[in-house]
């Protein structure tokens, strides 16, 4: 296994549509799901293995991905486990920069974090998508995310039955 | 690909609604949402209820259950009696939709009660009415149950059991239970993620489990299961098509099924496996795929050195957690080899034969940096391998090592010199090998800063040192609280929440201990006389307490008492109280020293909540010299809640300088710390 060597060597990825991207191993390591294909080639080495197939991230999103990778490449990445109850944080403003985009692209970004396993970006981006349902009425999360509203009257009122315990007095 | 929210997996929406702290809302917007909210299961409340409980109580439901949506209930009521019956109808028909999970023994008829039942265990036999109504009954909850537990169930009617679309299905069972309608039940079952099958030890050699006929189970992701009554012959077959087990618990296999696993399974996460006494397979550990596994635990008395020694030579990165239970001696080689190759392990339990205890312990002291927890027991009873550890048991500074709990079962010569050591060499031990204290009362006299007390565990009160200070952490029995106050001289602590009775208190006051700090759990006391007795007695045993704790349903005229009674108050700690009308010139008034207030929240804020904590934040006190707001609540966004209260309520900006933003981010609890300096 290459990835202790202390030089820090390209590694092509190649996106759904056949798009290729290069990047640095240092900053590929971030996402876990590479980490585990890079762990396992065995011999021959990172620089002898080829690009590395994505089947599930287009070229948009990829490059997207690549970005927030490159620039978070020297930081120290929580694992799914430290991440998994975070509940705040310091947001750095390049990272709120970063994530003003829109919904669709985000959509697409939280399921490529989740598939390439970067916690971090899925933490952000997840978090982004939660601000924007926060302290909003259902017609109006309905509009927000282009929902439609599949309850019957009587259904509805059953579940707001259900939900009376939080109403506040 | 252009996606919607919709198309969004729940395990990402989850994580989003999590954040979003909207449940109410967010469960109107369309059904999907509805579902994956109802995942969301932080806010349960258990409730355990007795029938002589339901039948005598005045306990108040409202108060508490206005605080959830979902109930755990559990009732342990041996005979049903018409009056509970009538109680019982009565409490489901105002809180029967917030209950998610029941675990009860004898009854049925009230589950068109509970529509909204996601998990449901049955405990006892049944006769065959109840079973033909346990049928029909669940079948009208069928859409919403997810896990079903059944405890020796005896049902005649499995056909009618139409629940299907469960996830999970624990069945403790033995042989004429899985019957051929029983098996037809799970096998139709096709949604199952989690199969535990707990077989129970027959006395018949009629064997009737037969794995072939749960073949169309293949979405498993855990399975646990022995095999007492399986028929072997179809284990491998049906092992074979489980190709999403990540998590796999067996006992008491053969040869041929155990070389299935190893061949079979290349990726799991969890792995346990109980080795038969009868089996006997060679370096059988050496043919396992172990590299994906974060927990394993392996349990055989017939393994032998050379089966250890291949465990240990394994590169096993992600390994958290092992167990290990065997009757052979375990070198300081072999330990070391699991610590080279089990980087990351952060829980051991080890139970070997005793007497090479004194081999191995030191050494896995010396080497597991990262460990936590830590059980070594011995599995040989006989007396004369009892073990012997004297003071030279551990090895020289381990200063820096992380140890929080240390269970072992200890006999050693010089237990005085034992424990001094251990306390040099432990500094973060929280949990002391209690069987050891137990033993050794005398030496809580030599300068032992405090003990934590379990007073379940037998203990020899004649023995307890009258000199030694006490920590009450854990659940302890009234007498022997009487007991340990009318006794002893130094301070006494208590940090768990207690309701104290009149008589507690009464026998407090006699005793020579000085009470320090005391977490205070109050009821409603309607009484005068009541509320006068319980403040004379705690003006008495008060006059010391710089901490006190008052959490609960303290009303505001209680508190208002109470907090007369301790004179020396330094810090008050409110717990999930919050008054609209509280005063502070109650406190500045009657106790001038109070200096620091806390208020604690484990239950979740609302916007109303907020308001009243800002009011507070914004016109502290002249006396106090700060205010903290510590909030322990995994539901809540924090850093929402202290935005909100910077921004919104804090009078300038330059207050907010202030402040201090702490973040304790520990494995349990998450700590919010927002502290004024005044």
């Amino acid at each position: 296994m290459d990835i202790d060597r202390p030089s820090d060597p390209q590694v092509s990825v190649v996106s759904s549509d056949g798009t290729m991207f290069h990047t640095t191993l240092k900053s590929i390591l971030l996402s876990g799901t590479i980490k585990d294909m890079i762990e396992h080639i065995g011999e021959g080495g990172v620089e002898n293995m080829g690009a590395i197939p994505l089947q599930n991230v287009d070229s948009k999103t990829l490059e997207i991905v690549i970005k927030w990778i490159e620039h978070h490449k020297d930081n120290i990445q929580p694992t799914s486990e430290e991440i998994k109850d975070k509940t705040a944080d310091f947001i750095d403003p390049w990272d709120e920069n970063f994530l003003e985009m829109d919904l669709d692209k985000l959509y697409n970004l939280i399921t490529a974090a989740n598939y390439l396993n970067i916690p971090q970006l899925l933490w952000l981006s997840t978090r982004k998508i939660a601000m924007l349902i926060k302290n909003r009425t259902p017609q109006e999360i309905r509009s927000l995310f282009n929902i439609e509203d599949d309850w019957t009257p009587q259904e509805i009122e059953a579940v707001q039955k259900e939900n009376q315990w939080c109403e506040e007095k | 690909m252009e996606i919607n929210i919709l198309n969004l997996p729940n395990e990402i929406l989850l994580i989003i609604f999590s954040k979003a702290d909207n449940d109410k809302n967010l469960s109107l917007v369309c059904k999907r949402f509805y579902d994956v909210v109802t995942l969301l299961n932080e806010d349960n409340l258990k409730l355990e209820i007795k029938s002589n409980f339901l039948v005598n109580s005045d306990f108040d439901f409202d108060n508490v259950l206005n605080k959830t949506s979902k109930i755990n209930l559990q009732i342990n009521n041996q005979e049903m009696s018409k009056n509970f019956d009538e109680k019982f109808k009565f409490f489901l028909k105002l809180y029967g939709n917030r209950v998610r999970s029941l675990s009860h023994s004898n009854t049925t008829n009230f589950l068109h009660l509970m529509p909204n039942l996601k998990e449901f265990t049955l405990i006892r036999n049944f006769d065959e009415k109840n079973s033909i109504s346990i049928s029909n009954r669940l079948r009208k909850n069928s859409f919403l149950l997810k896990k079903l537990t059944l405890v020796l169930p005896i049902i005649s009617n499995w056909e009618e059991l139409k629940v299907f679309d469960i996830e999970e299905l624990e069945i403790h069972a033995n042989y004429f239970i899985l019957d051929e309608n029983c098996l037809k039940f799970i096998a139709n079952c096709r949604y199952l993620r989690k199969f535990k099958i707990i077989d129970y030890r027959g006395s018949s050699n009629k064997i009737s489990f037969d794995l072939l006929s749960v073949l169309p189970l293949k979405n498993l992701e855990s399975l646990k299961m022995s095999f007492y009554n399986l028929k072997k012959e179809n284990v491998i077959k049906f092992l074979e098509t489980q190709n999403n087990l990540k998590s796999l618990s067996v006992s008491y296999f053969g040869k041929s099924i155990f070389l299935a696993i190893c061949k079979i399974f290349t990726n799991l996460n969890s792995l346990e496996l109980e080795f038969d006494k009868n089996f006997t397979g060679k370096n059988c550990l050496k043919c396992l795929n172990l590299k994906t596994l974060k927990h394993l635990s392996i349990k055989g008395r017939r393994l032998k050195i050379s089966d250890i020694e291949d465990l240990s030579n394994f590169y096993l990165p992600n390994l958290e957690s092992l167990t290990l239970h065997v009757n052979v001696l375990i070198s300081q080689k072999i330990i070391e080899n699991f610590s080279e190759n089990f980087n990351y392990l952060k829980s051991l339990n080890i139970e070997i034969p005793s007497i090479c205890y004194h081999d191995i312990l030191p050494v896995i002291l010396k080497n597991f940096n990262k460990l936590k927890n830590l059980s070594v027991k011995t599995n040989c009873e006989i007396q004369e391998h009892k073990i012997h550890i004297n003071e030279n048991f551990y090895t020289t500074n381990h200063s820096n090592f992380n140890l929080k709990s240390f269970d072992l079962k200890i006999c050693c010569y010089e237990p005085k010199k034992l424990l001094q050591k251990i306390q040099k060499d432990f500094p973060k031990l929280e949990i002391y090998p209690e069987e050891f204290l137990n033993k050794h009362f005398e030496l809580l006299n030599e300068k032992l800063p405090f003990y934590c007390i379990n007073l379940n565990s037998s203990v020899d009160f004649d023995k307890f040192p009258k000199d030694c200070s006490i920590k009450f952490e854990r659940k302890f029995k009234d007498e022997n609280f009487i007991e340990i106050a009318r006794n002893g001289k130094n301070e006494i602590t208590f940090n768990i929440e207690k309701y104290f009775q009149n008589e507690q208190l009464k026998a407090m006051t006699h005793t020579p201990r000085k009470l320090k700090t005391i977490k205070l759990q109050l009821k409603p006391m309607q009484d005068d006389i009541e509320i006068e007795n319980y403040v004379n007695y705690l003006k008495v045993i008060g006059q010391h307490v710089t901490t006190l704790t008052i959490s609960n349903k303290t009303t505001l005229y209680q508190l208002k008492e109470i907090i007369v009674a301790f004179r020396n108050l330094k810090v008050i700690k409110f717990v999930d109280i919050l008054f609209e009308k509280l005063d502070y010139k109650i406190l500045e008034v009657k106790n001038k020293k109070i200096k620091e207030i806390e208020m604690i929240f484990k239950l979740d804020l609302i916007n109303e909540n907020l308001k009243l904590l800002a009011k507070y934040f914004k016109f502290p006190e002249k006396n106090l010299e700060s205010f903290k707001l510590k909030i322990l609540n995994k539901n809540i966004f924090h850093v929402e809640i202290y935005k909100k209260l910077a921004e919104e309520f804090l009078i300038n900006q330059e207050q907010i300088t202030n402040e201090r933003e702490k973040w304790k981010n520990e494995e349990e609890n998450y700590e919010y710390e927002l502290t004024k300096f005044l």
